[in-house]
């Protein structure tokens, strides 16, 4: 695999108005082969960026390159990218085969009837629909649809495949399959992708890499593992998976711990990145919350009532109200506790479970009164 | 793969191309605008700027200005009556229409069968589509006296003279409402169809009678579809001309025909012009009375305008 | 006795009788209005078919005579030529202008598209007659008055708003997706234009031309203000028989011409498969 990137973003910007910045001055570098799922909340830039990537948006500024080669000026039609679109969008005038060679019909390259038959075979292949050929789009399920979608895009071996949000109109299991579906096939074609998504699970699941967005930015771009583990802002944190955030400020920090003081208690952390003064927000996530006997002495606990019980197979997940009022969420093994609704608990968790991010709005947060809206247990 | 090496003349081209293909849709857009407002906008505002015109003798009228074409419209009394006529003639008309026609279209919107809605629909579709001559020619056949209805009547009942005749203000009326009798119908139609049938189950469930539903359920819920139909009604009828001509007397006669005598009797193309104004005011001002009654913003008049997609 | 709903509940507080002979008033209602819709159009039906001179009844006889007559008249022949071949070429023009119009509209950011809208639909709000004298004016001036290409010009104008409108609409119905699925697949506008976007409003570029052509050949007003003796369209012609007699071949030549629009209005109805209703 070389190392050059395959598709990069330099300083890529959209501005609407003047004012708003959909899109604010992002880099990025995409790998030959590698699966790049951009992940946020509605408005966060990413469908914006797709699309430019696509050619159906021009940057303000910077440049997208494929290959090395400047790609920005050029119409989608030049680009050489395959895409899936959120709507599906196949030609409802059209058979299946006839949808998929497209394609291959407007194409400047002159493909025989013949050619087009086998590719348009090979792809049904692909997405294991044969036989599919005459079938017109109304007489396909949502699921099947979306195959053939996948399928077109991909009939002429485009060097980079983009999809937006194209599972989000599918009942949660057969999006669970389409996921399979769409890792089997990439990771077979070794085609690059970009994946545009709101929902953190399914880019947890499917990526190679993922970048999360926020009102324009790049908030953070890393494996699941490092964005999931290692967030880097309280944004993050809360957007990828289950958070317990506690608001606060580091009041010691020694060479392998440092303190914090929250309107909870002060929490002893593994976390020394930040000094002392500063306001930050101790993240644990639910799975490194430990549920202790009761009046255990440990550091970091805290007491509370047990209001919601999800039994999730192996797991079980608590949502716990300490008496000051603030939500937890805590995941255990689920035959090592069991807990009921309406049940006092006491929580704890080790210093090594601890993550300290900067508090992005500090002055907004009185550390001594209001701890209610201090903490978020986010879902 | 550079471009350097294309040649000029390919580049100069390329330019001329794109720059065509940029304002491709300014190609595509100004043509149709150019002839709308030349063969259209242009004609009529002149019309109307032709009501400042001296008028000469015979057809002719020079470029000038002159108020006399405008004085004579106040000065003589006569045109005051004519207006009222065409106004009284479009209310009677529209209060027909509504009040008959909205039974109609409720009785379609309620009824069960798909197929026999979609027939009486495309009836009352085909009456309107039929040329307003041939609906005037019929009522004329029935109505004169010695037409169809009077030679019934004589042959048949103890009257012995023909009721009615084949112009005057009966068969006006009649003939107008049978013009605009369809266009009341599918409007209301439309609105009644959107009302949720389950509505008037639930007021019978309750223990109203159908009358009952109709006149406290159904009634405040169309009367979007009434205005609406009324506003129509009295729009097309003060501009109505082929039937107040033909099945009119002078006494009938509407500003349209007026107009048109105007022009093509009296060659006064000036006067003419002066009167299809106030007919134009008179359009213009109902239309955005009943806008402003329908409540209709003018989103849903004008539709909306493709605009950047800044959604992320 | 109560009455029962729908769902075969019993309904209180209603009572049998009444309810009845509401209903069979209502549905009385109903029949007389469509026998009176109907009638007069029985009747010019009937009159073309008889064999007297003029309509009596009961009806002298039955015979085919004014049709013949009809067929067999040169004034009448040209001006049914006239009338078919000026509304086809106005509704081929109502619907090249109203279509780029709505084309240009929907797909491209144009600054004055308000007012452009306005007056795209504008010809439908002008009361008949005012159009038909200031274009009669005008084409004076310009000396296009009196010729045939007067009506098509006319017509193809002041109708453009109705194909204008269906096109609208049907390019609203096309989602802009559909385009840019064809264009990242490597199809060029053109290429797009003639693949996607054209064959998606197929039908309603169909029935906006339908539209134009029945309006177009039963239109009066209009084109007997643009036209001069000798461009004589069916309806021209009509009513300028009409003031001198009630000639049956009259009442011939409309049922042939309401057949002739019952047929389109069919077509139209076929394509639009019940959507309207």
């Amino acid at each position: 695999m070389s190392s050059e990137p395959h598709l990069t973003l330099n300083g890529l910007s959209k501005v609407y108005n003047e004012t708003l910045r959909a899109v604010d001055n992002v880099d990025l570098a995409v790998q030959d082969g590698e699966f790049v799922t951009l992940v946020g909340p509605s408005g966060c830039g990413k469908s914006t960026t797709l699309r430019m990537i696509a050619g159906f948006v021009s940057p303000t500024e910077g440049t997208i390159e494929m290959n090395g080669r400047n790609i920005s000026e050029l119409t989608p039609d030049k680009r050489d990218i395959g895409m899936v679109f959120q709507s599906i969008a196949l030609f409802p005038h059209m058979t299946v085969a006839e949808n998929i060679s497209y394609g291959m019909k407007v194409s400047a390259e002159d493909f025989s009837q013949s050619e087009m038959d086998e590719r348009v075979e090979e792809m049904l292949e692909l997405i294991e629909m044969p036989g599919t050929e005459d079938r017109y789009p109304e007489e396909l399920s949502g699921g099947q649809q979306q195959r053939i979608g996948l399928a077109r895009s991909l009939a002429l071996q485009p060097e980079v495949l983009l999809l937006d949000e194209p599972l989000s109109a599918l009942d949660e299991k057969l999006r669970e399959q389409m996921q399979t579906e769409l890792t089997r096939i990439q990771q077979e074609l070794g085609v690059t992708t970009v994946f545009v998504t709101h929902n953190q699970e399914e880019a947890m699941t499917m990526s190679d890499r993922i970048v999360v967005m926020n009102d324009g930015n790049f908030e953070q771009v890393g494996s699941p593992g490092d964005v999931y583990n290692e967030p880097e802002s309280v944004f993050v944190a809360d957007f990828m998976g289950k958070s317990n955030l506690f608001p606060g400020e580091v009041l010691r920090n020694d060479s392998n711990q440092s303190v914090v003081e929250t309107p909870l208690g002060q929490f002893v952390t593994a976390d020394t990145s930040f000094m002392e003064g500063r306001p930050v927000q101790v993240l644990v996530r639910p799975e490194g919350m430990q549920v202790a006997a009761a009046g255990a002495e440990s550091e970091n606990t805290l007491d509370g009532t047990v209001e919601i019980v999800h039994l999730l197979g192996s797991i079980t997940r608590y949502h716990v109200r300490t008496k000051d009022n603030v939500e937890l969420v805590v995941e255990v093994q689920s035959d090592e506790v069991k807990k009921r609704e309406g049940e006092e608990i006491t929580v704890s968790f080790p210093p090594s479970a601890c993550r300290v991010l900067p508090d992005p709005q500090p002055s907004e947060r009185e550390v001594a009164d209001q701890p209610a809206m201090g903490v978020f247990a986010s879902e | 793969m550079s471009s350097e090496n294309v040649g000029y003349g390919q580049r100069l081209f390329d330019g001329v191309l794109g720059r065509v293909k940029d304002h491709f849709k300014y190609i595509v857009v100004g043509i149709p605008v150019t002839m709308l407002t030349v063969f259209f906008l242009l004609p009529t505002l002149y019309l109307f700027a032709t009501s400042f015109f001296p008028r000469d003798i015979g057809a002719y009228y020079h470029f000038g200005f002159t108020l006399d074409n405008w004085a004579r419209l106040f000065d003589s009394p006569i045109y005051r009556e004519y207006l009222g006529n065409t106004l009284e003639l479009a209310a009677v008309t529209t209060v027909i229409s509504v009040v008959f026609g909205y039974p109609i279209a409720y009785w379609i919107a309620r009824v069960e069968s798909k197929n026999l809605k979609r027939a009486l629909l495309l009836m009352i579709v085909a009456t309107m589509w039929i040329t307003v001559i041939i609906r005037a020619y019929a009522i004329q056949v029935v109505l004169s006296s010695n037409g169809i209805l009077n030679e019934f009547l004589i042959a048949w009942t103890p009257i012995n003279n023909p009721v009615t005749s084949g112009t005057g203000y009966l068969p006006t009326i009649i003939g107008m409402v049978y013009g605009f009798l369809p266009f009341a119908v599918l409007t209301m139609y439309t609105s009644i169809a959107n009302i949720n049938p389950k509505l008037e189950e639930a007021s019978r469930n309750l223990g109203a009678s159908r009358i009952q539903t109709i006149r406290h359920v159904v009634l405040p819920l169309s009367k979007n579809g009434i205005a609406g139909a009324g506003a129509l009604v009295f729009i097309l009828a003060i501009g109505s001309y082929v039937v107040p001509m033909l099945l009119g007397n002078p006494s009938e006669w509407t500003l349209p025909v007026i107009i048109t005598e105007s022009v093509n009797q009296n060659l006064n193309v000036p006067f003419g012009a002066v009167l299809s104004m106030v007919l134009t005011g008179l359009t213009i001002f109902f239309f955005v009375l009943a806008v402003k009654m329908l409540g209709l913003g003018s989103d849903q008049l004008v539709g909306d305008t493709p605009e950047g997609d800044a959604d992320g | 006795m109560a009455s029962r709903n729908e769902s075969g509940v019993s309904l209180p507080g209603s009572s049998l009788p009444i309810e009845t002979i509401g209903k069979l008033l209502g549905n009385l209602y109903i029949i007389l209005m469509i026998l009176v819709l109907a009638i007069p159009l029985v009747i010019i039906v009937a009159v073309s078919i008889t064999a007297g001179e003029f309509l009596n009844f009961p009806p002298e006889g039955f015979s085919l005579q004014y049709y013949t007559d009809i067929l067999g008249s040169p004034s009448w022949l040209s001006a049914i030529q006239l009338s078919l071949w000026t509304a086809a070429a106005a509704s081929v023009l109502a619907t090249i202008l109203g279509g780029a119009l709505a084309f240009g509209l929907n797909r491209y950011e144009i600054r004055l598209s308000k007012p452009i809208w306005g007056l795209a639909v504008l010809p439908i709000l002008v009361p008949p007659v005012i159009i038909a004298v200031g274009m009669m004016s005008f084409f004076l001036q310009i000396g296009i008055w009196g010729t045939p290409w007067a009506i098509v010009l006319a017509h193809g104008i002041i109708f453009a708003p109705f194909p204008f409108i269906m096109i609208s609409s049907g390019l609203d119905e096309v989602d802009t997706a559909f385009e840019e699925a064809a264009q990242i697949l490597g199809a060029s506008k053109v290429q797009t234009l003639k693949s996607i976007t054209i064959p998606l409003i197929a039908s309603n570029v169909t029935i906006g031309l339908l539209f134009v052509f029945i309006i177009s050949l039963n239109e009066y007003l209009v084109a007997l203000f643009v036209s001069g003796p000798g461009t004589e369209t069916v309806p021209i012609l009509i009513f300028s028989m009409l003031r001198y007699s009630y000639d049956p071949s009259i009442a011939a030549i409309s049922v042939l011409y309401m057949v002739l629009t019952v047929g389109v209005i069919l077509i139209i109805d076929f394509k639009l498969d019940g959507q309207l209703w």
